[in-house]
């Protein structure tokens, strides 16, 4: 019988973020495509709500908040051999460029970016992914296109598109890839909150940039699944862009 | 001899797999490539506290050689 390129069967995957939105529908698209899954997040209970709903055995939870050194440290430790790597965590933050306090910037870019590239590097130099593995980073569309309010979150995400470029190259030796993907808008409690306060004109002027209007998590978790599956195994340093068409529509 | 085999397993990605001697010929390997000698590099500098340029490792014959020049350099 042919083998399943899109399974995940017998794949150990990390994923961060793994408590709400597209890391919780990753680590459902991930158990369900055969692979034990190790989430992770701040906030313990929510994590236990999805493990105990995730399809399969062998899945467990890491509480960690990523901007604290102590918390990557011990996670390193924890972690077994893992043959993906998919990095969910992330914020945002609206406020005109004008209006918005540094201490908000930083938050934005400390998690977004800077511990991106700390936990990676944390990873890679304990050599915690092995031979023939994916890393895949949710990055966003934004990262190209100009979203008043959204300065540090874009140049963030842009960011990390820039810095998984490079990881790919550096990884190649040992055959590990690694990719990005940008949503555009897709509806998740961290879309919920940004649009509370903003007004139904500007609201309904948003979607009207998107020719299939709003994502959901599994729309993106379908593609994490695939950058961590045997089917991407030639795909590196590139981006995907799942936006229903927003970016290039005028 | 045993701990610069090591490090450069340890480091040098390319290396890892590769069944390393103090004869070893390790510029000619087909494992060997440009990120190899960048990691090499970083390795030596931050495990023996030297830099060695490029051109110095290419002219290096096997481990002895490499070995003797890191130590010609502390
Ligand atoms: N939704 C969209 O439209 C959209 C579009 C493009 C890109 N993205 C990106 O996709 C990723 C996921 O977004 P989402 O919409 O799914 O958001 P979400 O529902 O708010 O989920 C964010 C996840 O990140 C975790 N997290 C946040 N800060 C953390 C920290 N400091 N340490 C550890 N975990 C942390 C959260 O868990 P805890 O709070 O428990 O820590 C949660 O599991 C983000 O990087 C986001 O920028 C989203």
């Amino acid at each position: 019988m042919q083998k399943d390129l899109f399974s995940l069967e017998g794949k150990t995957v990390f994923i961060t973020g793994g408590s709400s939105g597209i890391g919780e529908a990753s680590a459902h698209e991930c158990a369900n495509a055969g692979a034990r899954v190790i989430i992770s997040g701040r906030n313990r209970e929510r994590l236990d709500d999805v493990l105990a709903s995730l399809k399969g055995e062998g899945h467990s939870a890491l509480v960690a908040d990523i901007t604290c050194d102590a918390d990557i440290e011990r996670i390193i430790k924890e972690l077994p051999a893992l043959d993906g790597f998919a990095h969910c965590a992330g914020m945002t933050m609206n406020a005109l460029l004008k209006f918005s306090n540094w201490q908000d910037i930083e938050a934005v870019l400390d998690t977004n970016l800077l511990c991106t590239i700390k936990l990676s590097q944390a990873l890679i130099k304990q050599r915690k992914i092995n031979k023939g593995g994916s890393m895949v980073y949710i990055s966003s569309v934004l990262a190209s296109v100009a979203f008043p309010g959204l300065s540090a979150y874009c140049a963030s995400k842009a960011g990390m598109q820039g810095f998984v470029r490079v990881l790919a190259v550096e990884m190649a030796a040992r055959q590990v890839r690694a990719n990005t993907i940008s949503p555009g808008s897709v509806q998740t409690p961290m879309t919920q909150a940004a649009s509370e306060g903003r007004s139904e004109e500007s609201i309904k002027a948003d979607l009207a940039k998107y020719p299939l209007g709003y994502g959901v998590p599994q729309d993106i978790a379908c593609a994490v699944r695939y950058f961590l599956a045997d089917a991407s195994r030639w795909v590196t340093g590139t981006d995907f862009v799942i936006d229903g068409g927003m970016l290039h529509y005028r | 001899m045993e701990t610069l085999i090591e490090n450069l397993k340890a480091n040098v990605d390319a290396l890892e797999d590769v069944e390393l001697t103090a004869q070893t010929d390790f510029v000619h390997l087909p494992q060997w490539d440009s990120l190899a000698l960048l990691s090499t590099m970083a390795m030596i500098a931050s495990e023996y506290g030297v830099n060695i340029e490029s051109q110095a490792i290419a002219g290096c014959k096997n481990l002895v050689d490499l070995e003797t020049l890191i130590n010609s350099k502390r």
